[in-house]
């Protein structure tokens, strides 16, 4: 039943926009963190997206699995995965009373614009709309074809 | 084998109910990809599917003529390209909103002309009771 592949590919696309907007607020709300677990000041997340077939491999009826026409196939799924900088240069900043300065007064702050950030934010949440609307419209089209039966 | 105009009609809005939503499948996979690096975004053949349908029409009917075999879905291709993003991304999300509302509009005609129909065969049934 392909309606329910839109929801599917909504849910995909939602949960990967919000993993966006997760990595955005963290870059926000540590942007001037010089301190972390593994050492050294905040390293930024970032975010890569990419296709992904709708059913993950292997969850597919097996029995169903090969009757799938191509165009079944030739709708996709998105996937997102955040990325940690390996490693990144930092800001310099001149405050020799930070407890974080080296020997010469300067702080090492994350490589973290918060311009960048918040156009980012923004974007996401406007993607995560277009998606929650897909949603919707095919639970209109399902609860259309619900009705048919009261004749 | 000739089929009766009831049930030509009823098998050609299922039909058409299919094509919309696959079509709404489509379009959403677009929207899902809309931020996806270098994914071009894809649509329905639905000028091919026309002419295979006509085609089709137009074969030789009998028991073992084209016209008995049920047409296939439509194929889905890549857009032609109207913007490309700088990361390569051709989905323009104007248009696949509108195709979005558009199929689903569409999709709920689909569904009252449908209940109409089996409203129509429900009255003949109970002899207009």
């Amino acid at each position: 039943m392909s309606l329910f592949t839109v929801f599917k590919i909504a849910a995909q696309g939602m949960s990967a926009q919000r993993e966006r907007l997760e990595a955005a607020s963290s870059n926000l709300a540590n942007s001037n963190t010089t301190r972390t677990l593994e050492g050294g000041p905040y390293r930024r997340r970032d975010v890569i997206f990419e296709v992904a077939p709708v059913e993950a491999p292997g969850q597919s009826d097996a029995l169903f699995g090969s009757a799938l026409s191509s165009a079944e196939q030739a709708a996709q799924g998105v996937q997102a995965t955040t990325l940690v900088t390996p490693d990144q240069t930092g800001i310099k900043i001149y405050r020799p009373d930070h407890p974080d300065a080296n020997k010469e007064g300067y702080v090492t702050m994350p490589d973290v614009d918060p311009l960048e950030e918040t156009v980012n934010m923004l974007s996401a949440a406007r993607s995560f709309e277009a998606n929650a609307s897909a949603f919707q419209t095919a639970k209109e089209m399902v609860r259309a074809s619900l009705k048919l039966g009261e004749v | 084998m000739e089929l009766p105009v009831a049930d030509r009609i009823t098998s050609l809005l299922t039909t058409f109910l299919d094509v919309q939503s696959r079509r709404a499948e489509v379009v959403s996979s677009n929207i899902a990809n809309a931020d996806t690096p270098g994914y071009a975004a894809k649509e329905l053949d639905f000028a091919d599917y026309l002419r295979r349908a006509a085609h089709q029409a137009l074969a030789p009917q009998g028991p073992s003529g084209a016209a008995d075999q049920p047409l296939d879905s439509p194929r889905v291709i890549e857009q032609a390209i109207s913007a490309v993003g700088i990361d390569g991304n051709t989905v323009d999300m104007g248009r696949e909103m509108a195709a979005l509302a558009d199929s689903g509009m569409q999709y709920l005609a689909g569904t009252q002309l449908l209940q109409l129909r089996l409203r129509t065969l429900r009255a003949a049934i109970r002899e207009g009771r």
